[in-house]
């Protein structure tokens, strides 16, 4: 068997799931991925197609494909918990990463761990060295006239942030990002298993040197966190900072890439955000509906009659948490970009106890992008004979995303202190 | 559509929010003080306590099972209390008025 077939096993279709639910969806690489990594999960949204779907691809899973059954299956976590989120199910019982894997009330304590590192007041103490940083990212292309904007920015520019966030070197970012992708985005050519250990040899040192000497970073805040008065497991302190490295590596990173693709391609949206740039925060708002990425799925625990639907425990739901805002029963129109909209509903950063705790970081890194950018290089568009390949997966992505500009039309500016 | 956010010492402050963004976020994105959202949104921290106004309690709603039973451990909590992040901005809303603990203890 090929690595490729092994990662997509097929499921038998149950005999309580009716045909009519049943669409051939390979969630790591669904029909007309090419076309557009949003446009080809919108075949969930086909005319005829009910709320709920089943496919049998990756060991055959359910699939949400509409807010109102979503929003539900990520907030009735009894039912629907986290003990395994990935699909094909193997692959997902070897992935189990704190807090991810708990359901409250289990969750709450390591949860709050988290948050103290991601809290707003830390994010406003970091804000001038996240502009800082990407300015000094754009300038750095800007006479160049042409970019590789995932590895000269999109890469560089959250990873780095993460990086200062734990307290390690900033130039180690990329090693790490190379297992945080094997974890998200298998290739077949290494585990799962194989990932964490090399990212646990890595970030080992540095929790040990951090217990005995404590920073403000956050690596000092989990190896020397407590839970319900008992200090952290070297284990769970890992498997924390694992999360935080695996959710600051991935996912803006792309989530900039789909941005600029947008903006490159729409020069008449782009000059409304150069000559106001008062906008910029509506607009990242707007991108945060449009472009979100990650694929969660949630575990059935018991047997259950959801919404119609007959559930069986063990079986897995995949919940793609950007398909909510791409729904026209939610937003009109929902894949157009308009900065004017009146609402902005979305589940992009997810729902529930495990919503994203790096949301008001990612808004934060976002406009802070945009205002970097469209300062100095206002006018660009996609190199010519270039184009973007997409990539689905746990975090869908784009790679080869490159950028052309004249350098006579930038500008030129001091590098925020 | 229109929010006011009534700090503990009686100071107004009313921004404007889109549908769908959550009343919490109003307050972290405007950088109005007295809401800490520690976590995020997640309600997993209890820190975006606020108390609703008494003319919008009723068009509000009472708070979730899950939010009612952080909101317990939330010292000074009323019947008025919710979590500010799961209220969603929407045209129903448009002028609501929540008023700020003088502290956030999270729970």
């Amino acid at each position: 068997m090929t690595a490729q077939a092994a990662l997509n096993p097929r499921g038998e279709q149950p005999a309580h799931v009716p045909d009519e639910l049943v669409i051939d969806f390979d969630i790591y690489n669904p029909p007309g991925l090419q076309d557009g990594f949003h446009e080809a999960w919108k075949a969930l949204h086909a005319e005829g197609l009910g709320d709920i779907l089943w496919t049998p691809c990756n060991g055959g899973h359910w699939l949400t494909a509409r807010a109102s059954v979503m929003s539900d299956v990520l907030s009735q976590y009894e039912t629907f918990s986290s003990k395994v989120i990935i699909v094909p199910k193997t692959r997902g019982e070897e992935y189990g990463i704190l807090p991810t894997h708990l359901s409250p009330p289990e969750h709450r304590p390591y949860r709050a761990l988290l948050n103290t590192g991601l809290s707003p007041k830390r994010i406003r103490a970091l804000t001038p060295a996240i502009h800082r940083i990407i300015h000094q990212l754009v300038e750095g292309v800007r006479l160049k006239g042409q970019c590789n904007f995932m590895e000269e920015v999109a890469v560089p520019f959250p990873t780095s942030i993460v990086m200062m966030i734990l307290g390690l070197p900033i130039e180690d970012g990329p090693y790490l990002k190379t297992y945080a992708d094997h974890i998200m985005r298998p290739d077949g050519t290494v585990s799962i298993t194989e990932a964490y250990g090399k990212l646990k040899e890595y970030l080992k040192p540095y929790m040990d040197a951090r217990k005995e000497n404590p920073t403000d970073d956050m690596i000092s805040g989990l190896v020397n966190g407590t839970i319900e008065g008992e200090p952290l497991s070297e284990n769970d302190a890992y498997e924390l900072c694992l999360e935080v490295v695996i959710a600051g590596l991935d996912t803006v990173v792309n989530f900039l890439s789909f941005i600029m693709y947008y903006l490159a391609n729409n020069p008449e949206e782009r000059k409304r955000l150069v000559e106001d740039p008062s906008l910029i925060p509506a607009a990242a708002d707007e991108f945060v509906r449009r472009f979100g990425l990650v694929v969660v799925g949630r575990y059935v625990e018991h047997d259950t009659v959801f919404h119609g639907v007959e559930m069986k425990a063990g079986e897995m739901v995949i919940n793609a948490t950007f398909l909510p805002a791409l729904d026209d029963r939610i937003n009109p129109k929902p894949m157009d970009i308009d900065f004017d909209r009146s609402s902005v509903e979305h589940t992009t950063f997810g729902a529930g106890p495990h919503r994203c705790a790096g949301a008001p970081l990612a808004r934060v890194e976002v406009i802070a992008a945009l205002n970097a950018w469209l300062s100095r290089i206002p006018d660009f568009m996609v190199t010519p004979g270039t184009k973007p390949t997409f990539k689905a997966g746990t975090v869908g992505s784009m790679e080869d995303l490159h950028l052309s500009w004249d350098p006579a039309t930038t500008t030129s500016m001091p590098i925020p202190e | 559509m229109k929010v006011t956010y009534v700090s503990a010492g009686g100071d107004e402050t009313v921004i404007d929010l889109k549908g769908g963004v959550s009343i919490q976020e109003g307050a972290i994105q405007n950088c109005i003080d007295g809401i800490d959202a520690d976590c995020g949104g997640g309600m997993s921290c209890a820190t975006c306590h606020v108390f609703i106004d008494p003319n919008w309690v009723e068009k509000v709603g009472p708070p979730t099972q899950l939010e009612a039973d952080m909101l317990s451990a939330v010292p000074g909590s009323t019947e008025a209390s919710r979590l500010s992040c799961q209220i969603r901005m929407s045209p129903e809303l448009d002028g609501l008025v929540v008023h700020m603990p003088e502290e956030q203890h999270g729970c």
